[in-house]
């Protein structure tokens, strides 16, 4: 305790922390290339770490340059050039020190400034072209700039021809109008975007000197960026800054750090400024992203939950498949505690509702239980009424429901795999994928007449009863063609008849991606380019429609002659899907069918790793990118490990769907309790545990009407029809539109709501639906009093029907208390079971699943 | 570095007033042209200076130093002894400077605009000026008295002016993407054209008064047809591949000269229409465009700094 002690101390005397030992840290970036006389380059020191990057140590540390006469450092960790050769800079911090190599050349060569490489980027950081400023639809003040940048060449001519050239003034740069706004020294409606004499001003007033040379095809192109470091391992309240290196065709590198878009994706996590320095303010991981020149890249910063978890919780950990090795690898770096399995009463119910939205019965769950149980003895389980946590110790559970017949102290996956086997089989199963493809691609009467909607619906849910694989799904219904009677794909066309919607549609539905904003310009957030989104919409360029013989009918076809012009220049470009290979404007055939070769192959980034992404998302709550359909180089998943590795297992095994559903369900991720470890709480990102939810409005209508007995009635529609069963969303359902049932006008996935609202808690209280169906002659409520079952087991048997387990003690105890003996009279012995059975059904347990 | 010094100097001989010939002949755009109404001179305006030149020989008569900036302007008075010429410091000040074409003594209006003038015209009876500006305004002055009226309305950049042939009327086409037509006299919006779909650089009046023309950055030529409190559109034509920079009507009505930044002069005819003659692709753009007083011959001068001028024969 001195000597800890002694150490503050003397630590806060000379202001430097406990010696560091060498190998500790080190300078990045590793190696230092200057180009020409006006390069710079930031250095830092960071700290490592077991292997990792562990903290910035810059501000502590001291800088020197082996050979000033080559290249000079400053106190701040500032490269400078000046003259050709070589030198060393080293940092020394606390003892240790860390070098890297500088190599500076081309110093006697001029550099002169790009438009393209330099100018744009600094008016891009700088705000000017920014979509609240010049680069706004009208422009601002008569100056209309290309949205970030996206077309130099228009830039350009605007700085220095339009309005007869009055932002510049070649023989006096500092005069130029350009500057003059720009550092507020003549009144300026953005204000003083940087000063006179910084680096932007003279990079600016050496172009302008220079003769402001226009962009040009010679003008070496951005390769990519690196970025330093690329992960780190931090606590709440460090900071990190981070650098980034532009890497040029040319060969070059170049510093661009102060001109970098930064943003991080989630800010209670971290939080980064406009310089490139990332604050951690709490426990999880982040990506902080990257934006130069429409190229990205991102750091990862990963701040671990501060209390350690020992090894053996992680290593005792239940691993069904590989999917757990890779949940819990990440949990284990994040130091957060995993959840135990859950009970198999609470398992039935889920995998019942997530994958085929409807309850189990009392039957099916009381079988079930016995089959996890015999799987148990045969294994040499024990009794007890227990749940285990991941570190095989056991905690009496007292929160989460549990029923004390059924000890649940070791887990049978075999029992629970086979119950996964019999749900795909089910038509129930059918029906709930059916209804989540029919979502995507919006069937619906409100643009297909009825029958061109039945011949749709049929078909998607027949290639999901027969288990298409994905890739053929998604062909069929890009080259769709002929009748949209006969061929149920072929009504994707008459949905969205516009190239600009085809495309804008199938990006979002099959690549989990919208690229909308690049219909105009540049996409802001990702690498697409006007140039992609109007070679893809040409893909769908000679699609034609032609009226069938019968009323309604449509007819698809592709046609020899069409073209979609690009915005801005009205030149129809060659169609390519995206990043795809380019095919000739003038190439035979239904260009669809490259669409859709590039859109299904294994090879394709987007296409798989989109599906496995939604087809998670439905089991775990969350998807590894949020939201389901918002995969963008942004937006990172939060495991890509496990992401690739689920992405690579679909592809290779054909495009699987009933597979991969099995692989999420059988993997202990999938059950997990719902009941967090202690310190896990917080986590919702990494599936520690189950994400509880509350069940999406069709699945939970048909709950409430399966647990009462008394189905809804859907105008139109035979009487027992499920609202999975709906093959249409223009179907009138107060309860459906209440719990956000989505239109099927978008194809985003944001179309259905989650968000919980008062209407839905007053419906559901005094709404008809529940109360009504409580009400209904001859239901299920009526069916068990029927039984003349004594009051206990009546008790337990409504549990069943609405928890899929039995009450413990105390909750029977509770009812007991609260409706004393039931009486036995009929009618008020059947209005107490309402009652009962109402409180049960409007109770978070029933409304989510968990 | 060399190009630092050479800015000096040009600081120095600026404060110092000489008549300079500060940027080398090719390299400043030359941005306005305008011949004389006896159609014996042609005036163009560079950058701070504005050269007058004998229209048949093109010997240089005169230097006219003293405009701050490009001189976005010229037009002679219609009796033939005023040059008036536009300018200004781009976000600073607009300016408007008079000589006389005898003397060439300058005399200079005051300052008024709070932006570049860009564009001027004369009333038919030479007392009234219109100036329209980069900060919004169309401003009249009344040339005697030095005194002027401010028009506002735009809400975007006027980039040009022009005066009906019988004097009531002033038309201004704007950034905004309307051409608004002012009762002269009473300094008030009569109506405005809104047809266009981006930012419009020209207007000129038809001979008659009765038809206006404009065009701009999306690239179409547009006729109205002009009665005294309203305009409606007559016709419209795709006119080039880039902004159309200038329009301007020949004296007897029935052509009308675009030039573009696409690098290409037309001439059309201006009843319906139709290209009637394309001249030889520009070296670059064509800012200035002059059409001489018996509509015989048209000057253009062009960004790169050159002028040309053209014959133009009887039906182009």
């Amino acid at each position: 305790m001195r000597s800890l002690l002694r150490c503050v101390i003397l630590s806060v005397m000379t202001g430097t922390g406990p010696a560091l030992a060498s190998g500790s840290v080190t300078l990045l970036p590793g190696k230092v290339e200057l180009t020409g006389a006006r390069a710079t380059q930031r250095l830092i020191v960071e700290k490592r770490e077991g292997g990792a990057f562990a903290g910035d140590l810059t501000g502590r540390a001291r800088f020197v340059s082996s050979n000033p006469r080559v290249a000079t450092v400053d106190a701040g960790g500032v490269v400078r050039p000046v003259a050709d050769g070589s030198a060393v800079i080293t940092a020394v911090i606390d003892g240790a020190k860390a070098s890297a190599p500088v190599r500076v050349h081309g110093t006697k060569k001029p550099f002169p400034w790009s438009f393209a490489n330099h100018v744009m980027p600094l008016l891009t950081k700088m705000g000017c072209n920014s979509g609240a400023c010049h680069g706004a639809s009208a422009g601002k003040g008569g100056l209309k700039l290309t949205l970030r940048g996206y077309d130099p060449d228009a830039d350009h001519a605007t700085f220095t021809r339009q309005a007869l050239g009055r932002r510049i003034v070649p023989s006096d740069p500092p005069r130029s109008l350009m500057l003059q706004k720009a550092t507020g020294s003549i009144p300026h409606g953005g204000g003083r975007r940087f000063a006179v004499g910084s680096r932007e001003y003279r990079v600016l007033e050496q172009w302008i000197a220079a003769g402001c040379p226009a962009p040009s095809p010679r003008d070496t192109r951005l390769q990519r960026l690196e970025v330093y470091p690329p992960e780190a391992i931090l606590k709440a309240g460090q900071d990190q800054q981070v650098l980034v290196r532009a890497v040029f065709a040319d060969g070059h590198t170049e510093d661009v750090t102060p001109w970098v878009k930064y943003t991080s994706v989630d800010d209670t996590v971290a939080a980064v400024d406009d310089h490139g320095k990332v604050s951690v303010r709490g426990s999880g991981e982040v990506p902080v992203t990257m934006w130069y020149l429409s190229k990205v890249a991102f750091a990862r910063i990963s701040a671990p939950f501060p209390k350690p978890v020992p090894a053996e919780a992680f290593a005792r950990a239940e691993r069904f498949n590989f999917v757990d090795d890779l949940v819990l690898k990440k949990l284990r770096a994040l130091r957060i505690r995993p959840a135990g399995i859950c009970s198999d009463e609470q398992f039935i119910r889920r995998a019942y509702l997530d994958a085929a939205g409807v309850l189990p019965t009392p039957e099916e769950v009381e079988a079930f239980v016995k089959e996890c149980q015999a799987e148990r003895n045969r294994a040499g389980g024990n009794g007890g009424n227990e749940e285990t946590r991941g570190n095989g110790k056991t905690r009496e559970l007292r929160a989460a429901p549990i029923s004390s017949h059924f000890p649940i102290s070791s887990f049978p996956p075999a029992t629970r795999a086979r119950l996964v086997d019999r749900l795909l089989e089910r038509s129930e199963f059918a029906d709930y994928w059916a209804y989540k493809w029919c979502d995507l691609l919006l069937v619906s009467t409100k643009k297909l007449p009825s029958k061109g909607m039945w011949s749709f619906y049929n078909w998607i849910r027949d290639g999901v009863a027969e288990n298409k694989p994905w890739d053929r799904f998604v062909r069929e219904v890009v080259t769709a063609s002929g009748s949209t009677f006969r061929n149920g794909a072929a009504n994707y066309y008459v949905l969205h008849k516009d190239p600009i919607e085809l495309t804008e549609t199938t990006s979002q539905a099959f690549l989990g991606m919208s690229i909308t904003c690049a219909r105009c310009h540049n996409h802001p957030l990702e690498k697409w380019t006007l140039d992609d989104y109007y070679g893809m919409a040409n893909l769908f360029g000679r699609v034609r429609l032609k009226n069938g013989d019968l009323a309604g009918e449509t007819l698809v076809l592709s046609g020899d002659l069409g073209d979609v012009p690009r915005i801005r220049t009205g030149v129809p470009l060659p169609p390519k899907p995206l990043d795809g290979r380019p095919i000739p404007l003038d190439a035979a055939g239904d260009r669809r069918e490259h669409l859709a070769q590039w859109l299904t192959s294994p090879e394709n980034p987007y296409f798989a790793r989109s599906f496995v992404n939604r087809v998670w998302r439905n089991f775990m709550g969350r998807g590894l990118v949020e939201a389901e359909d918002d995969l963008r180089l942004t937006n990172p998943p939060s495991n890509e490990e496990l992401l690739a590795a689920l992405t690579r297992d679909f592809t290779s095994n054909g495009f699987d769907v009933k597979r991969l559903i099995r692989t999420v369900m059988t993997s202990a991720a999938y059950q997990r309790s719902s009941t967090p470890a202690k310190g896990s709480e917080t986590d919702q990102k990494f599936y520690s545990s189950y994400i509880a939810r509350r069940l999406p409005a069709e699945v939970l209508l048909d709950a409430i009407s399966q647990a009462t007995g008394a189905p809804t009635e859907f105008p139109g529609y035979p009487r027992g029809t499920r609202a999975l069963q709906l093959p249409d969303s223009t179907v009138v359902s107060y309860f459906l539109t209440a719990f956000g049932r989505p239109e099927r006008v978008q194809t985003c996935s944001c179309e259905r709501q989650e968000e919980p609202n008062v209407a839905q808690a007053l419906h559901l209280s005094n709404g008809e639906t529940i109360n009504g169906k409580l009400r209904a002659p001859g239901n299920a409520l009526e069916r068990v009093l029927k039984e003349n079952l004594p009051d206990e087991l009546l008790i337990e048997r409504l549990y069943l029907i609405a928890f899929s387990r039995r009450p413990s003690p105390d909750e029977k105890s509770r009812v007991e208390k609260a409706l004393g003996p039931l009486p036995t009279d009929p009618k008020a012995r059947r209005e107490a079971v309402e009652d009962l059975m109402s409180a049960l059904l409007t109770s978070k347990e029933f409304l989510f699943n968990h | 570095m060399a190009q630092y010094s050479r800015s000096l100097l040009r600081v120095f001989a600026f404060c110092v007033p000489l008549a300079t010939a500060t940027v080398s002949a090719a390299v400043a755009p030359r941005s306005s042209a305008a011949f004389s109404p006896d159609g014996a001179l042609l005036a163009v305006g560079g950058y701070q200076e504005v050269t007058v030149r004998e229209a048949a020989t093109g010997r240089t008569k005169a230097r006219l130093g003293g405009p701050s900036g490009a001189v976005t302007a010229v037009a002679f008075s219609p009796d033939g002894k005023t040059l008036a010429a536009s300018s200004g410091v781009p976000g600073r000040s607009g300016e408007i400077r008079l000589w006389l074409t005898e003397t060439w003594k300058p005399t200079v209006l005051a300052p008024a605009h709070s932006d570049v003038v860009y564009s001027l015209a004369w009333s038919p009876d030479g007392k009234t000026l219109a100036a329209g500006s980069y900060d919004r305004l169309v401003s009249l002055w009344d040339v005697k008295s030095g005194q002027s009226r401010k028009l506002k309305d735009h809400t975007d950049a006027v980039y040009s002016v022009a005066f009906s042939p019988d004097g009531s009327r002033v038309a201004s086409a704007s950034g905004d993407r309307t051409v608004k037509v002012w009762d002269a006299a009473a300094g008030k919006r009569l109506f405005t054209l809104s047809d266009s779909t981006a930012e419009l650089y020209s207007v000129a009046f038809h001979p008659t008064g009765k038809q206006l023309a404009a065009a701009g950055v999306d690239r179409m030529l547009r006729t109205w047809s002009i009665a005294p409190s309203a305009g409606a559109l007559s016709r419209s034509a795709f006119a080039h591949d880039g902004p159309v920079i200038r329009v301007a009507y020949t004296p007897d009505g029935q052509g009308l000269f675009t030039s573009s930044e696409d690098r290409s002069v037309k001439l059309w005819d201006a009843a319906v229409l139709v290209e009637k003659r394309v001249f030889e692709k520009q070296p670059d753009w064509g800012l200035g465009l002059a059409v001489a007083p018996r509509g015989d011959r048209v000057a253009v001068t062009r960004y790169d700094g050159s002028v040309a001028v053209y014959q133009v024969g009887p039906g182009g």
